[in-house]
């Protein structure tokens, strides 16, 4: 057995040498990872957001996001009372949010803050990167993670730039931070606790930090995200919003 | 059982809704079993939020400003009310909502003109709009047969421009207070038919007018009753007073798209059997700049206008003193409304708007609707140039009521001054005086689920530009708010 497994690796390394570089993902394959794991094609997910404040008190929001085939994602708060019956739309490049108090729905931008954390309507709302962001590889620290070094395509982009480190071994994200047009650092994120939901790998757990207010962070939990879910178009249009 | 004793009750009920509604779901299954209830088998299912609210307010009532009588203003205001939204799912495609605020409410020290310069209290007395009452804002049943087609039947509040402060194309809604969001629940009864398609809908409604009404349920729709009210009202026509709009929005260019058609016969306004067309567009502009466009084009003036003749020459005839003597003029009088919105890095969000009205008074109306109150007040009739909350809504504290053309509106609001406080103001400016509101806000999210509120109202009057001279006393819009400023504490507790 040994013999024939020496020989095969031989035969591989000598007559095939490209096939032991296609082992290494190009950039653009890794950021297309990154969005079938973070944002799948279709989806329906129960999240938490945990907003810690300069206070060190926190702030709790629980919500439902729905992603349709074509990109396009709604979401509904049930937590806390006072967000309770929100919801955001995002269509291609506009984002509303519906304000219950107020009877009807607000345009919103990609580059606000996702209901006063640290998140941006973008980092959840908005999560195609392949779309939105030139990518190359960059020279990583840890030779376990690749570095991608992203740079916006356009202005609808939630960032200018963005590092993200993903995982050699799952290719899974491991961090990421988000710069400003300025070069300023902007949020850092931490991707960890990589679960099994209905047969998708993914970290259920990302820490958002606020690098220009350091003491603030945010969490995103996913507690449960099902796919391949059949949704009717309706349900991603304006007027479908608080009903 | 008195009003009291039922608020009472349903207080209790709200508290102890609270508890059954609080339930943890942890997986998508979970919450879609609550929703169907224990049993998955039941097709019916609610939904439970709401708030309990208190609102106490000084203003500071200054009878000598205004022409506005001020003895029905109370200086102090309480208002507490117990809101409850509760949303009852039939299937999967049709649903009751009712979102009912039970009010108590009630105001002390009043006060009028002392006759030299000065105020005096006079006696504490009933005053129709600050007894108890209960308030159904949204009161329907949707019904959405196939993804395309949704049916809704009942009342409910119904936003189709995008202004942000005001919408002149809101033909149907009772009057919003643009100095406070909270306040703009309150709908008005419809039938709605409404196609939403992927990348347009189609909506078309039909808004029969409330005439009569006890605590916010309808008496006498559409047409008034034959007889006279126990209270001694009359009917006061035969005409059937009605709305239909129809609405076609469309997704273009990444611009939201309203065209909108309204046909009315004497629909909260004096319009018969008119028609009239509306527009508006709200995009996105270099990343994170808003801009909106609202505009709603008729053809003649449903705003009543003083008698010059009346004002000027002594020839009075009641009937026209004060009435749309502009309906049927020929001229067209558009509506427009022009803004924009951003959030800054530190989030703290800016809206500036400009709305003008085509019919509003020139200065020569506006110096005659002065006048005529001037002589309404001498002959002690109080219910010209008072504006307030619509029948049927929740009270408020400020009605736009625009008078005249040219108005500039800007909201500023900074959350997270220091993590759960926030900061807003809301200046309302009548460009021709350069009078206004000026209305600042200090908000505290003290817990997830309660926010202490502190809101100022201060009218500006003191800008000698533009006013009008009546009797020796220079008066602008804004100066006929017969106060010098008002303060509101609210404590609003979400469940």
């Amino acid at each position: 057995m040994f013999r024939y497994t020496a020989a095969l690796a031989l035969l591989l390394s000598l007559g095939f040498p490209s096939l032991a570089l296609a082992a290494d993902p190009t950039p653009q394959e890794l950021l297309k990872r990154y969005d079938e794991v973070m944002s799948p094609r279709t989806f329906d997910g129960l999240m938490v957001m945990i907003a810690h404040r300069q206070d060190d008190t926190t702030r709790t929001y629980k919500f439902r996001a729905l992603k349709s085939e074509d990109d396009k994602i709604r979401t509904w708060f049930f937590e806390p009372a006072a967000a309770k019956g929100q919801e955001m739309l995002r269509v291609e490049d506009n984002m509303w949010v519906y304000m219950p108090n107020l009877k009807r729905a607000l345009r919103l931008a990609s580059r606000e803050s996702f209901q006063g954390g640290d998140f941006n309507n973008g980092d959840v709302l908005r999560v195609n990167y392949v779309a939105d962001y030139n990518v190359k590889l960059s020279p990583s620290e840890d030779d376990k993670l690749w570095l991608l070094d992203l740079t916006a395509k356009s202005k609808e982009a939630s960032y200018d730039r963005i590092k993200l480190w993903m995982t050699k071994d799952d290719r899974q994200p491991k961090k990421a931070e988000y710069y400003a047009a300025s070069g300023k650092l902007l949020r850092s994120a931490q991707f960890d606790d990589v679960k099994d939901f209905h047969g998708l790998r993914r970290p259920s757990h990302i820490v958002m930090r606020n690098e220009l207010a350091t003491k603030r962070f945010s969490e995103m939990n996913t507690l449960d995200m099902k796919l391949n879910i059949d949704i009717p178009a309706q349900k991603f249009v304006l007027d479908d919003l608080g009903r | 059982m008195s009003l009291r004793t039922s608020f009472q009750i349903c207080l209790v009920l709200l508290l102890s809704l609270r508890v059954v509604v609080a339930h943890a779901q942890e997986s998508l299954d979970d919450l879609d079993s609550s929703k169907k209830g224990d049993n998955s088998s039941k097709k019916v299912s609610a939904e439970v939020n709401g708030y309990v609210d208190n609102r106490i307010q000084y203003a500071h009532i200054n009878p000598n400003v205004s022409l506005v009588p001020t003895n029905n203003q109370p200086s102090i205001t309480e208002i507490l009310e117990g809101n409850i939204q509760l949303k009852i799912n039939i299937g999967s495609k049709a649903f009751v909502y009712s979102d009912v605020s039970l009010i108590y409410q009630n105001g002390w020290l009043f006060y009028d003109k002392d006759g030299s310069g000065g105020r005096t209290r006079i006696d504490e007395h009933d005053v129709p709009t600050l007894r108890p009452t209960i308030i159904p804002s949204e009161l329907y049943v949707s019904v959405s047969p196939k993804p395309w087609l949704n049916i809704l039947l009942g009342k409910k509040r119904i936003i189709w421009g995008s202004g942000f402060a005001f919408n002149p194309t809101d033909l149907i809604n009772p009057p919003k207070d643009p100095t406070d969001p909270n306040f703009q629940r309150a709908g008005q009864w419809v039938a709605r038919i409404e196609l939403p398609f992927e990348k347009f809908t189609i909506s078309t409604l039909f808004a029969p007018q409330v005439l009569y009404q006890q605590n916010g349920l309808p008496f006498a729709i559409m047409k008034y009753p034959d007889y006279q009210l126990a209270d001694g009202t009359k009917p006061a026509d035969d005409s059937y007073h009605y709305l239909f709009a129809a609405r076609l929005y469309m997704l273009l260019f990444n611009t939201d798209i309203n065209l909108f058609y309204f046909f009315s016969n004497k629909y909260a306004d004096s319009f018969e059997n008119t028609s009239r067309f509306g527009i508006s567009l709200s995009r996105y502009f270099f990343t994170d700049y808003e801009l909106h466009i609202e505009s709603l084009f008729q053809m003649g003036s449903g705003k009543n206008y003083p008698s010059h003749a009346c004002i000027s020459e002594g020839i009075c005839n009641p009937q026209t003193v004060f009435s749309p003597s502009k309906l049927s003029d020929g001229n067209i009088y558009p509506r427009i409304l022009v803004g924009g919105r951003t959030q800054f890095r530190d989030e703290s969000t800016l809206s500036v708007e400009y709305y003008y009205q085509a019919d509003g008074y020139s200065s020569l109306e506006f110096e005659d609707y002065l006048r005529l109150l001037s002589r309404a007040q001498m002959a002690g009739l109080t219910t010209l140039g008072q504006t307030g909350s619509a029948n049927g809504a929740i009270p408020q504290r400020f009605t736009f009521d625009p008078l005249r053309r040219h108005y500039l509106i800007l909201s500023y609001n900074k959350p997270k001054i220091r993590d759960d406080f926030s900061i807003g103001a809301t200046l309302i400016a009548g460009l021709a005086d350069l009078s206004g509101t000026f209305s600042p806000t200090f908000s505290w999210n003290a817990q997830e689920w309660l926010t202490l509120s502190l809101f100022g109202f201060i009218p500006i009057r003191g800008i000698p530009v533009g006013t009008v001279n009546v009797g020796g006393t220079d008066y602008s819009e804004y100066s006929l708010i017969p106060m010098d400023f008002r303060f509101l504490f609210e404590a609003r507790a979400y469940y």
